[in-house]
């Protein structure tokens, strides 16, 4: 029985009366959250009613009962307060029991069931937790309960019993910092489930909502991890001779700074297909960053001039024996297959840069100007675009412009910077 | 012992020959022959688990009794596992191209993580002082002029409040008040107990290997300046000249060039995989960091490189002086030509320079080995991870040095298959000096190899060029002459190199300058510009010999 429903009774039953008991009545709607000031409001009224009404005797049996329901609510109360006491001083253990007292006292309070399903958490019983959180939110359908009760299910493995939980919360929250959190462990949900596409739909909303956080970050790589294993586990067992399989591997190993052996795959992807687009082009760029050959560019020089036998317009190739020549001093060549590059697709910024640069060593100020320019249209914060253009400026006596150049690829310098925190 | 070591000497110099009429550079390793035996002690041999035990140490060419012969000082580290006693080493020169180990005589006998090494007569005494670097605490010791060395630290106010990793320095009269005073660039806030484990992290891994964490990752550090108040004594002025406000870069390299050509210093460290830093002299006891604007803090690209070894050289002979920073694999060194007002243009590519990227460089310098008037560059390597010999990576831990020859200030040519096996085999080299140790005429190298005994690359090179060295000694001026300009004239070629403390990686290169004179036999002037500013003149000066000049007194001495 609730305060409310106690008062309505009492109500109905002296229907009519206008006399002080209302009066009374009303304090004691007022009074409804303080009980015993409500015990002392009924006092005051019982005399009167003893008084004035004969039919006065059959309301104290109702007026009993609200008394003692206020007494019990009094108890209630002061074992919440004493749970609460506990969980301050660190004492779960004690928080449960006052929590688990005032639950017998008052099996219908959707407060007491909710904290102390807060407490069973607190205390790693994740089962028990969710039974008192599951009463909870059957008296009161709280929706921060409802989450409360879904971390609960997820501790105790229900994670399908989770995940609608956590789906209504995470649609359903304004705040972005609790959507993220629910977001996360809706995400560890699905994967534990063994539903990693539909935890990829959420972590690609959570790096909307927080495209930097680490734990976004991390379940994003988790998600994504997990799909790749799947996905080659199905291509080893379905195409195990496909070059595709030498392509994965060949990418998996470049992920890890694993040039040699990288190179190795592409090399076994061209035995297989070697008309294959891109594939001299990614070996001479391993062969480059391996750096294991005296000859390293001589190699890498040879496999971009293959990539262009078959794909004659790959820009990416063309701008590779541009830097090549560059890394050898031969301006004219870069220059010539830098300029081929920006002919076939004037928006390849790679390629602007590189003419730009050699144009620098020639000290050709505006030509190089002319090309950074280009390049900035297409990418105006890239790093290598804004700190030529100020080397540029400087060059061409064009002060305040180098120090606006100098200022913004500062500002870019500062947003790229990693922040790592050292292991512990 | 010793004339057998002579004899092996003689043997190794007439080994190499050239065989037709074309000159090349050509190095001989006489290290053992000239007594140069002991090994550099830096942690793991085959696993580091510190990024301390990478740096390795450096190596100074001064003389320390004023006997007119360079000597040798070598930094030594430590080791986590043991012998925790090696000790740095100093060398005195016998004269007949063979060394003494001089180290406990001296009172230099010292164990710890040493790192850099600098020299500077900072108390104006006549006698070459010694500071070297340690993670820990850095000593300063003073030559007491007898052929021993006192550790005045304490004395001298350079006692730090804290262990910090102490990595390059340099003596440099910032202010012109004839003291010398000091710079000390710092690595890393680094301390073990607290370091990640190899591994445990990205920063921790090399092309998939777990390998030592850093310096990405770890807190980086500010630089130290300290002015030299006389009476022995130093004040730390970092943060009223602005030093210490370039905070979180890691330090490694530092190279002090009037770089302005205003005739006051400027300091420029090369950081390890942050952006390097040029402290511009406002003259005024204070600095201006801009060493983004300048164009010498990034590579080509915008991209920060692991900068290492530092050195700085008028090697297309405009009379301004350019920088080059030796870098980590998969970066060339960098080659940041003065635009002739103090900004650079990174243009390693255009002089050849982009080619060598798969050594981890270290020390450095440019240096006229042929005489031929144009400076040319040695540049010696070895990769921080010993654990790369098992990796099947295809990359080694020791590495050879690259050598390139400078044509005609047009580009660089690299000649290191013709410059000897020294240069081709592979080593661990740290800390590079360079000088004239058997007063020659040529320039050699010394180099501190870590795990490994130290080279002494003795130059070989034959040909008709002419030379001249030339040692100053200041009076208005500090002592060391550290600072001065000197242009050398000869018709219509003129080269200009400047007296440093530091410079190549945590060494220190002869106090004299060396100039290449190619078929002059005379130099027609020699223009001096102190380092308070003053200006002398040396006329007709004959080629082939080391002149000693005095501050307001002309030459002094020569030696044939």
């Amino acid at each position: 029985m609730t305060t409310q429903s106690a008062i309505r009774n009492l109500k109905s039953a002296i229907e009519g009366n206008r006399y002080g008991i209302l009066a009374a009545v009303d304090r004691l709607a007022a009074d409804c959250r303080n009980p015993q000031s409500a015990i002392r409001n009924l006092q005051s009224v019982r005399p009167v009613l003893q008084r004035r009404w004969r039919w006065a005797p059959a309301v104290a049996p109702l007026l009993g009962a609200v008394l003692l329901w206020a007494q019990k609510d009094i108890d209630v109360r002061a074992h919440l307060e004493r749970a609460e006491q506990a969980l301050q001083r660190s004492d779960p253990e004690t928080a449960r029991k006052e929590l688990q007292e005032a639950v017998r006292l008052n099996p219908s309070s959707a407060e007491a069931h909710a904290r102390l399903g807060m407490v069973y958490r607190k205390l790693g019983m994740p089962a028990q937790a969710a039974e008192s959180l599951e009463q909870a939110v059957r008296l009161e359908p709280d929706p921060r309960v409802k989450v409360l009760l879904a971390f609960s299910y997820k501790e105790a493995g229900r994670h399908r019993d989770a995940i609608p939980l956590l789906e209504a919360s995470f649609e359903s929250e304004q705040k972005d910092s609790l959507r993220s959190v629910v977001g996360q462990h809706l995400v560890e949900c699905h994967m534990a489930v063994g539903a990693p596409e539909q935890a990829l739909a959420v972590v690609q909303k959570l790096r909307q909502i927080a495209p930097d956080d680490p734990g976004v970050l991390y379940l994003s790589s988790k998600v994504y991890l997990t799909l790749w294993n799947g996905a080659f586990q199905r291509m080893m067992a379905k195409a195990p001779d496909s070059y595709q399989v030498h392509l994965i591997r060949a990418e998996a190993l470049e992920a890890q700074e694993k040039f040699a052996e990288a190179a190795g795959e592409y090399r076994q992807v061209l035995k297989i297909a070697p008309q294959t687009a891109g594939i001299h082009y990614r070996l001479a760029r391993m062969i480059l960053r391996g750096g294991a050959s005296g000859d390293a560019d001589q190699e890498a020089l040879a496999e971009f001039r293959k990539e262009l036998e078959t794909n004659p317009g790959d820009v990416h190739a063309i701008a590779g024996v541009g830097e090549i020549h560059l890394g050898r001093n031969r301006l004219e060549e870069a220059a010539r297959s830098f300029q081929q590059a920006v002919s076939l697709q004037p928006g390849y910024v790679p390629a602007r840069v590189g003419l730009a640069k050699v144009l620098i060593a020639e000290k050709q100020w505006s030509n190089a100007l002319e090309h950074l320019e280009a390049a900035s249209k297409q990418a105006p914060d890239e790093e290598a675009v804004v700190y030529n253009l100020m080397i540029v400026y400087r060059g061409l006596g064009r002060s305040d412009d180098a120090r606006r150049a100098f200022e913004q690829f500062q500002r870019l310098k500062e947003q790229s910077r990693p922040k790592v925190t050292p292991p512990q | 012992m010793i004339r057998s070591a002579r004899f092996l000497l003689l043997l190794t110099s007439a080994a190499w020959w050239p065989a037709g009429g074309q000159v090349e550079i050509h190095f001989v390793d006489v290290a053992p022959a000239a007594g140069l035996t002991v090994k550099t002690v830096f942690g793991g041999e085959k696993t580091k688990r510190y990024i301390l035990e990478t740096t390795g140490g450096g190596a100074a060419f001064f003389d320390y009794d004023n006997d007119g012969w360079l000597d040798i000082f070598l930094v030594n580290g430590s080791s986590f596992e043991g012998p925790f006693a090696a000790t740095n080493h100093l060398y005195r020169n016998n004269r007949d191209r063979t060394f003494q180990d001089v180290t406990a005589r001296a009172g230099l006998e010292r164990s710890g993580w040493g790192q850099g090494v600098c020299t500077g007569d900072y108390d104006n005494d006549g006698d070459t002082d010694l500071f070297v670097t340690y993670w820990g605490q850095n000593v300063l010791h003073r030559n007491s002029g007898d052929g021993t060395f006192a550790d005045v630290t304490q004395a001298a106010g350079l006692k730090g409040s804290r262990v910090r990793w102490g990595s390059g320095c340099a003596f440099v009269d910032y202010d012109r008040d004839g003291w010398l005073d000091l710079f000390v660039s710092n690595y890393i806030d680094f301390d073990p107990k607290a370091a990640p484990e190899p591994g445990s992290g990205p920063t921790c891994l090399f092309r998939g290997l777990a390998v030592n964490c850093g310096p990405r990752g770890l807190k980086g550090e500010t630089n130290l300046l300290f002015h030299n108040q006389g009476g022995g004594r130093f004040e730390d002025v970092s943060e009223r000249s602005g030093i210490s406000r370039a905070s979180g870069h890691y330090g490694l390299g530092v190279l002090v060039a009037d770089f302005d050509s205003d005739g006051w210093p400027d300091i420029y460290v090369a950081n390890d995989r942050s952006a390097s830093l040029l402290f511009h002299n406002r003259r005024d006891g204070t600095f201006e960091e801009m060493g983004i604007f300048a164009g010498c803090a990034f590579d080509a690209d915008g991209k920060a490189t692991a900068g290492m070894g530092v050195a700085a050289g008028d090697f297309d002979r405009d009379g301004w002086l350019d920088i080059l920073k030796t870098n980590f694999s998969d970066e060339s060194a960098s080659l940041y030509h003065n635009r002739r007002d103090g900004l650079f243009v990174d243009s390693a590519l255009r002089w050849g320079l982009g080619r060598n990227r798969k050594w981890v460089g270290w020390g450095c310098g440019f240096a006229d080995f042929d005489n031929d008037r144009w400076p040319d560059i040695l540049i010696v390597n070895g990769h921080v991870f010993p654990e790369l010999d098992d990796a099947g990576l295809g990359l080694s831990f020791r590495q050879p040095k690259v050598l390139y020859h400078n044509i005609g200030g047009e580009r660089f040519e690299d000649v290191s298959a013709t410059g000897g096996a020294v240069i081709t085999s592979p080593a661990s080299a740290r800390g590079a000096a360079f000088g004239d140790f058997d007063n020659d005429g040529r320039l050699d190298v010394v180099i501190n190899n870590m795990h490994d005994a130290p080279s002494l690359l003795h130059a070989q090179t034959r040909n008709q060029n002419h030379w001249l060295q030339v040692r100053l000694e200041g009076v208005q001026s500090n002592r060391s002459a550290v600072g001065a300009r000197v242009a050398c004239v000869t018709g219509k070629f003129r080269q200009i190199q400047e007296v440093r403390s530091g410079g190549s990686f945590f060494s220190q290169d002869d106090f004299r300058l060396h100039f290449g004179l190619g078929d002059a036999r005379r130099v027609d002037v020699l223009e001096i510009r102190w380092p308070d500013g003053s200006v002398e003149r040396v006329v007709d000066c004959d080629a082939d010999q080391i002149i000693s000049v005095k501050q307001g007194s002309g030459i002094v001495s020569r030696k044939p």
